[in-house]
């Protein structure tokens, strides 16, 4: 993948917006609670649109300006991490109970799954210059 | 002794190669001269990695010294950083991705302030007189006449004042000067000389009643008196006193001294190679596509393309009333290769019919060309392309990519093994394992499936483009030679609205002192091009073993050398001399990474860092002006191979085990020893060193394709007759959109793929990736322009298309 942060930013909007917030959906039937994983899945979001720029900032210092699927993996596993750290220190707002961490790994691995399955090839399918444009689809 | 006050001006003549595109620049000035990125400099050279102020050269009591102006790349010369240095001449100076040489000459007269341009033909500012020159061609009886200004030069080469389009003529042939009142011709070292009634001339006074002649073109030169004399300009230099090295001068008045037995602060600079008599290039046959191991003679100015083009825009009505076929399309692609193909495949997704559609090419495949080239140079088809997973020209989603269908295929045939190498390999690409590449044999056949699925065969067409006009109704007349039913060749002309160029490379780049010991010896058997059928050197290595000289270090010496390291398994005695110019240890840097270097050898996956394929780099050459281009071009491109396993043990095993060497130095000079080998002069780096003559059983130049414009005949007429303009890197100048800058014709559009677009919005122009990508970008504009049954690929449609690829359905 050699994205651009606005194809970044586009990507997760997207995939979030769709794959992501089906299997949310699916998770919220399974516990009759819409909102704790709804909420976990817009932290994810929010949080990741900084990681983002990070990455970005990371890419300059690779010759080929790429981001292999290798550091995708490490990239959602720090998120994981760091999201569930201060959901256990300080707590989000509205997250107060929060999920629990069967819940957190199930539901975070399920929509990491969806979200890097679909951006590996079939949301070419749709956007035909989706590859060439590091990510933006707008 | 060397004075620099009296004697006269210490002249630097520096010559260095565009780090992409390998052409060689020269420029010539009197010393001082300052090296540096900004256009006020001496020399320019345009990267990010050379600072405003970079290096300079000047005189320092008598010797000549270089100093680097606390640059932050540093300036290195023989590989050393230096702060100043004395300069000998020759050496090899490193500045940024620029590898420059620097001779130092004596002029005997006190030179003109300021530099002088290294082509002085298009800035001298000599009084202004014209010369009127008539020449007609003896065959044709076509005749020509232009009043120049003085000096004018005569040539093949588009910049010069008079071009005579003949491979007879020299790129730059005779000069013609004024000096007092009289008009003065000199042979520019021609390969085929230039004749003054009847005798072979070097410099001539010409009377009136002359008859000069080149190849078969006769001219007449007479001194006209200028319409206005304008009074020449400040700094203007006398008549007579012009002393530009290389320029022709009297023999009666040596102005150029070169410093052979001066003090010893110099050594005698390199004597100049003969210029070889024909390009550096093989070229594709006109009728096969074949690659020629000589340049054709070609027939003299061929009565075809008709007379009509000659006109600045072909009337339509008169080419009806001429006696050559008319044919008419909406869509015409010229190449017929993979550029043409993937373009007419983005097409057809997009919903223009294939009726509407010609294809003209060579080949009925459209891989033909590409795949003998990877067979020559040793990619055989169970070997990997240098080309990524997704990048498929039978695709144009780019998924599944073919990293993926690998996969589904091994797991087809139970090879799992396999199976889980291509899954490690795209997953851990390029951080835990090699990058995958794919199998050229699965690419040909995706290809070819592709083909039937588009009726291919039904749009495709043999034919020749060789001249393309715009007409006086919008469209374009391209004048075609194909063959009739009885396959007897038959020139005519085809109307189209759109025209979409993929030629691809026009020929084969050889080295020059290779090309001319082939010109000399005509033995194409010990000294070949990597891009040619050499399968020859690897049956006489495994039978009877021997020398094999390399030259170049990109991935094609890469390929060459695991072909003769497998040999090596048939005959032990086979050892390997890898001519490099010089040693590399550092590879470019950009922001803040550096390419890696392993055994003077710069690696990197593909061609060009990934990003510009369709990540940050690609957004930022897009967005940068011609300038910025350029400097982008040189800090990212280069001679690079790929990172294999394989690849680095082979150099490395072999220069453990002393079969494979590295020597360092140029090549100057080869010839044929009595024991059936070849010769060749090589001149070590160290300027103290001798220079010595190195033997070896075969060499294989392995430096590339030739990609300069003026190599296609067809472009360069066009660039010619509708005075386009040209790239940075002296390519076709193409919008962003890949449409041909300078074509439009009213409602008609024509639009480029391919390597002959770089300098334009992407890098990696020639890729598999880079034709997908313009075929997309000039496909997506011929909507925007609703150009006939061009549909917008949105989301629906390429979905619904993509599915019809799934099942294998027509468009």
């Amino acid at each position: 993948m050699t994205p651009t942060l606005l194809g970044r930013w586009e990507t997760r909007l997207l995939l979030f917006a769709t794959a992501g917030s089906l299997v949310t959906a699916i998770f919220g039937l399974i516990f009759h609670d819409f909102k704790t994983p709804f909420l976990v899945l817009a932290y994810v979001l929010l949080f990741g649109f900084g990681w983002d720029a990070v990455y970005q900032l990371l890419i300059t210092y690779r010759w080929d300006q790429d981001w292999p699927t290798f550091f995708q993996v490490l990239a959602a596993i720090w998120e994981a991490a760091f999201l569930w750290l201060l959901l256990r220190t300080v707590g989000l707002p509205g997250l107060k109970p929060g999920p629990t961490g069967g819940q957190f790994i199930w539901h975070y691995t399920f929509v990491w799954l969806s979200v890097f399955v679909i951006s590996q090839g079939p949301l070419r399918t749709f956007f035909v210059g989706w590859r060439y444009r590091g990510g933006e689809w707008l | 002794m060397l004075d620099a006050t009296n004697a006269g001006t210490l002249m630097v003549r520096v010559t260095w190669s565009d780090p992409v595109t390998g052409q060689a620049m020269e420029r010539t000035a009197p010393l001082p001269i300052t090296i540096g990125r900004t256009a006020e400099n001496t020399v320019v050279l345009n990267s990010d990695r050379v600072s405003r102020l970079h290096t300079t050269i000047e005189s320092k009591g008598f010797d000549v010294v270089i100093r680097d102006h606390n640059s932050r790349n540093g300036t290195y010369v023989e590989e050393r950083r230096i702060t100043e240095e004395v300069l000998r001449g020759g050496e090899t100076i490193q500045i940024g991705p620029f590898r420059l040489a620097a001779e130092i000459t004596l002029s005997a007269q006190p030179s003109a302030s300021g530099s002088m341009p290294a082509a002085p033909l298009s800035s001298s500012k000599l009084t202004p007189r014209l010369v009127a020159v008539r020449w007609t061609h003896l065959k044709t009886g076509e005749s020509r006449a232009l009043s120049v200004a003085t000096p004018a030069i005569i040539g093949r080469q588009p910049g010069c004042t008079i071009v005579l389009l003949s491979t007879q003529v020299s790129r730059e042939h005779a000069m013609i000067e004024i000096e007092g009142d009289q008009v003065i011709v000199s042979d520019k070292d021609s390969g085929n000389g230039t004749y003054v009634n009847g005798q072979r001339i070097e410099r001539v006074v010409i009377k009136p009643g002359d008859v000069m002649q080149i190849d078969q073109f006769q001219l007449t030169l007479a001194l006209t008196a200028p319409d206005t004399p304008r009074p020449s300009s400040a700094n203007a230099v006398p008549p007579g006193s012009r002393p530009a090295i290389g320029a022709v001068l009297p023999p009666s008045q040596p102005v150029v001294v070169r410093p052979s037995l001066p003090t010893p602060a110099y050594t005698p600079p390199p004597a100049p190679l003969a210029p070889p008599p024909n390009d550096p290039t093989l070229v594709f046959s006109d009728q096969t596509g074949v690659l020629l191991p000589f340049v054709p003679e070609k027939p003299k100015l061929d009565p075809f393309p008709p007379p009509i083009f000659q006109q600045p825009v072909v009337p339509v009505w008169q080419l009806y009333r001429g006696t050559v076929t008319v044919l008419e399309t909406t869509y015409l692609a010229i190449g017929g290769g993979i550029g043409s193909f993937t373009w007419v495949d983005h097409m057809l997704s997009a919903g223009v019919a294939p009726e509407q559609i010609v294809v003209l090419g060579l080949e009925p495949k459209p891989h033909s060309r590409y795949e003998r080239l990877c067979r020559n140079s040793q990619i055989p088809g169970h070997e990997r392309l240098r080309s990524n997973s997704d990048a498929c020209p039978d695709n144009i989603w780019g998924w599944p990519s073919y990293g993926l269908r690998e996969m589904w295929g091994s797991l087809k045939k139970g090879q799992l093994g396999n199976l889980f190498s291509v899954a490690w390999h795209i997953f851990g690409e390029p951080v835990l394992a090699d990058t995958y590449t794919p199998r050229s044999v699965d690419v040909f056949a995706a290809m070819d499936k592709e083909a039937i699925r588009i009726g291919w065969g039904r749009i495709w067409r043999y034919g020749q483009a060789k001249a393309i006009r715009k007409t006086d109704d919008g469209r374009y007349a391209v004048a075609v030679t194909t063959v009739n039913e009885r396959r007897e060749p038959v020139n005519l002309v085809m109307l189209a609205r759109f025209i979409h160029l993929a030629i691809g490379y026009p020929g084969v780049q050889f080295l020059a002192d290779l090309q001319e010991y082939r010109d000399r010896t005509k033995d194409f058997k010990r000294v070949v091009n990597a891009y040619e059928q050499h399968d020859h050197i690897y049956d006489h290595l495994a039978r009877q073993g021997g020398i094999v000289m390399v030259r170049g270090r990109g991935i094609v010496a890469s390929r060459v050398l695991q072909r003769l390291y497998e040999m090596r398994r048939y005959n032990r005695n086979i050892f390997i001399l890898h001519v490099m110019r010089s040693p590399l240890l550092t590879g470019h840097h950009y922001g803040h990474a550096r390419r890696k270097v392993i055994n003077h050898m710069d690696l990197q996956p593909f061609n060009w860092p990934k990003a510009c394929g369709g990540g940050t780099l690609r957004a930022k050459l897009e967005k940068a002006n011609d300038h910025e281009r350029d400097r982008l071009l040189n800090d990212w491109g280069g001679t690079t191979t790929a990172k294999r396993a394989d690849w680095l043990r082979i150099v490395s095993d072999g220069l453990r085990e002393g079969w494979y060497q590295i020597r360092f130095g140029t090549a100057k000079r080869v010839e044929p020893n009595p024991y059936g080998q070849v010769f060749t002069l090589m001149k070590a780096i160290n300027p103290g060193e001798p220079e010595n003559w190195v033997a070896s059983d075969f060499i294989i130049d392995c430096t590339g394709l030739e990609a300069a414009l003026d190599t296609s005949d067809l472009l360069r007429d066009m660039v010619q007759h509708h005075r386009l303009g040209r790239s940075p890197k002296g390519r076709l100048r193409v919008r962003n959109n890949f449409e041909v800058e300078g074509m439009e014709n009213g409602p008609g559009r024509m639009y480029a793929a391919g390597a002959m677009t770089l300098g334009g919005p992407l890098a990696m122009a020639d890729s598999f990736l880079g034709l997908q990508f313009a075929a997309l970008r000039s496909v997506e504009a011929l909507a925007a322009i609703q150009a006939p049954g061009v549909k917008h690929i949105g989301p629906w449609r390429s979905f619904i298309q993509w599915t019809r690829w799934v099942r294998g359905v027509k468009p």
